[in-house]
């Protein structure tokens, strides 16, 4: 009845069985996931070597076209089928993994400690809130990198290869290279800040969900304006600029009409000028649509003053903006971190 | 050093929960919270444990404030009213993890508690009763072997066997290691059997806060006649309380009992007397206005 058990005596004596069924639950779900991604990539070697490229023409969108001829009627991609389970379900899943994990996994997990009161229990043993605060952040931080690294090997070998044959792959900036990890730290912060502030895991759930949405939809859209774009006055001739910009995995993020000095052109000006154009066009007897009566446009609109202003990212400025905007996620989770410390220490129960 | 409370006041939005409360336990004292629903006992607990903070007001208890330091954390005991321990964790893993962040743990000792009570020790929490729950929940608190233990309802779900033989395991430990004890509880029969002294909470006010016997020795029944009624207004130093055809005089002056014809109060009716609104206790003073 009087045995003690000094604490210092059991350094080295934990085992298994020491860490609580949480955190034991999050090493099988990991080691599990490890087990399905073998399962996965064995599967899928299989399939890519028993799959027969084929060739499929056309420009898709803003992808990179490096190993594309200059000239679009005889581009030709390259293009292998995905592993079966590749559709845009999975494919969806893949890229909202981290979110998955934040929603799923962090924030209820931790909102239920304090739903069920257990809290009261772990609070009042020699654990300190800090310590408390580290173990958790640790654990879920942890998890979010080790899926995010699952996300990212199942997007470069899967969906990568299939679907862009070259680098960069701006289609998919956001949920990939450092600012996939930084994101995904992002949304473990906020589900951590989350649960301490709504204590109730649906609650908790939904809030973190609504603002991972937030989060990836201003990711994929607003990053390339992290770095002022840059921008190129180019004759509307044909093959556009856009095209060789593209071609050379640029970004391309917009266009507008101006004058050859930068001044915007308003849409009734190119509306009158353009239709103009293509009456004159008409006129000259080039009846069929194609790259010789586009020329043609291209070069009448020209001599009435009208360009195309083309705003891009080049390819270069992949990896800066990677990096511009990771530092900026990480910023953020510290802040967000930072926030829900103070909250663990002042919070009551 | 035992517990000492100067000024307490919590509010919850614009309900106060606690108003201005102070008392003292002395060290190794066994002290019953009392009070009807509502009227604070779990906040001052919680206060007491660092698991909430006062508005106002000075608390020690074995000589230092409630903190989230780990050197006073492993001094206190503390239990839910909730039973909270981890639901899907069964005793045995409760006992490891706890083991492996308390600066001391007495396992063997709620090992043997456990096995007397018969609860299981192999299965999840969550499949035990509410009672085996609650009776766990304050052996995991008693193995940390704190200096003081703040019990919140701990033989509330409890049957009267198991909780005559916990309050037995409790007062063993808290005897043999001095150990200073707060419980809340509504179990008048345990209190006076077990505590030794009372701290009487009425809508977040103190209203007692004695040794157990004091309390039995200062109440007297006496008849409600106005002769009587008359001379307890004169005497400043008493207070008494109108119930049907009887006054609850409190006083220390026993000669002034025999000339009243007092008759001896139980606990109990001393305890429901004080707690109940109807009876507000009337002064000298508050007479004589």
């Amino acid at each position: 009845m009087t045995a003690t058990v000094e604490r210092r005596e059991l350094n080295g004596k934990l085992g298994w069985w020491h860490y609580s069924f949480r955190q034991r639950r999050l090493v099988l779900i990991v080691l599990l996931g490890a087990v399905i991604e073998t399962l996965w990539f064995a599967f899928a070697g299989f399939e890519l070597n028993h799959t027969l490229p084929v060739f499929v023409g056309g420009f898709a969108g803003s992808a990179p076209l490096a190993k594309c001829a200059a000239n679009a009627a005889t581009c030709a991609i390259p293009f292998k089928a995905p592993p079966p389970f590749i559709n845009p379900i999975t494919e969806l899943v893949i890229y909202v993994l981290p979110a998955i994990c934040a929603v799923a996994l962090v924030a209820p997990s931790l909102a239920k400690e304090f739903e069920s009161k257990s809290i009261r229990f772990t609070w009042t043993q020699a654990l300190t809130r800090n310590q408390w605060f580290l173990s958790r952040a640790v654990a879920s931080f942890g998890a979010a990198l080790v899926i995010t690294g699952i996300a990212q090997i199942e997007l470069y070998r899967w969906i990568f290869p299939h679907y862009f044959q070259s680098w960069p792959a701006w289609g998919m900036f956001a949920f990939s290279g450092t600012l996939a990890v930084g994101i995904s730290l992002v949304l473990v912060a906020v589900a951590i800040f989350v649960a301490l502030t709504l204590k109730r895991p649906v609650a908790a759930a939904i809030a973190v969900a609504v603002v991972s949405g937030a989060v990836l939809i201003s990711a994929s859209i607003l990053y390339p304006f992290a770095i002022s774009p840059k921008t190129v006055i180019s004759s509307p001739g044909f093959p556009p600029f856009g095209y060789t910009a593209a071609a050379q995995g640029s970004n391309l993020i917009g266009t507008a009409f101006v004058t050859k000095s930068g001044s915007k052109v308003s849409p009734a000006q190119v509306a009158l000028i353009s239709g103009q154009c293509v009456k004159d066009t008409i006129a000259l007897g080039t009846q069929n649509i194609g790259p010789q009566s586009q020329s043609i446009v291209s070069q009448c609109m020209e001599s009435h003053n009208l360009y195309f202003e083309y705003s891009y990212q080049p390819s270069y400025r992949y990896w800066e903006l990677q990096w511009v905007l990771t530092a900026v996620a990480l910023a953020f989770t510290v802040l967000v971190t930072l926030g829900a410390l103070y909250l663990t220490r002042r919070i009551q129960v | 050093m035992g517990i000492t409370v100067e000024q307490v006041t919590k509010t919850f939005r614009s309900k106060a929960a606690l108003k201005s409360i102070s008392f003292e336990i002395p060290d190794g004292s066994i002290a019953a919270l009392i009070g009807e629903n509502g009227a604070g006992k779990s906040t001052l607990l919680h206060i007491l444990a660092a698991l909430q903070r006062p508005d106002s007001g000075k608390i020690e208890i074995d000589g230092s404030p409630p903190s989230q330091q780990q050197k006073w954390l492993s001094k206190i005991g503390f239990v839910d009213q909730e039973a909270s321990i981890m639901a899907s964790m069964s005793l045995k893993r409760h006992s490891g993890v706890a083991r492996s962040i308390n600066v001391k743990w007495n396992e063997e000792f709620l090992l043997s508690a456990l096995e007397e009570l018969s609860i299981p020790t192999d299965c999840p929490a969550k499949v035990l009763s509410g009672g085996q729950r609650q009776a766990a929940a304050t052996l995991l608190a008693v193995a940390k072997e704190p200096k003081t233990l703040l019990l919140d309802e701990p033989l509330a779900a409890l049957d009267p066997l198991m909780r005559r033989t916990l309050l037995g395991i409790l007062l063993a430990y808290a005897y043999d290691n001095k150990v200073t004890v707060l419980l809340s509880t509504h179990l008048l029969s345990d209190i006076e059997r077990t505590c030794d002294h009372i701290v009487l909470l009425k809508h977040g006010t103190v209203t007692l806060s004695q040794r157990t016997e004091q309390i039995i020795d200062c109440h007297r029944w006496v008849p409600n006649l106005a002769e009587n009624k008359n001379f307890l207004t004169q005497k400043q130093e008493t207070s008494f309380f109108e119930i049907g055809g009887n006054l609850l005089v409190c006083s220390d002056n026993e000669a002034l009992f025999e000339q009243m014809g007092a008759k001896s109060a139980s606990f109990e009716e001393i305890i429901l007397a004080r707690m109940g609104d109807l009876f507000q206790p009337k002064t000298a003073a508050a007479e004589g206005r």
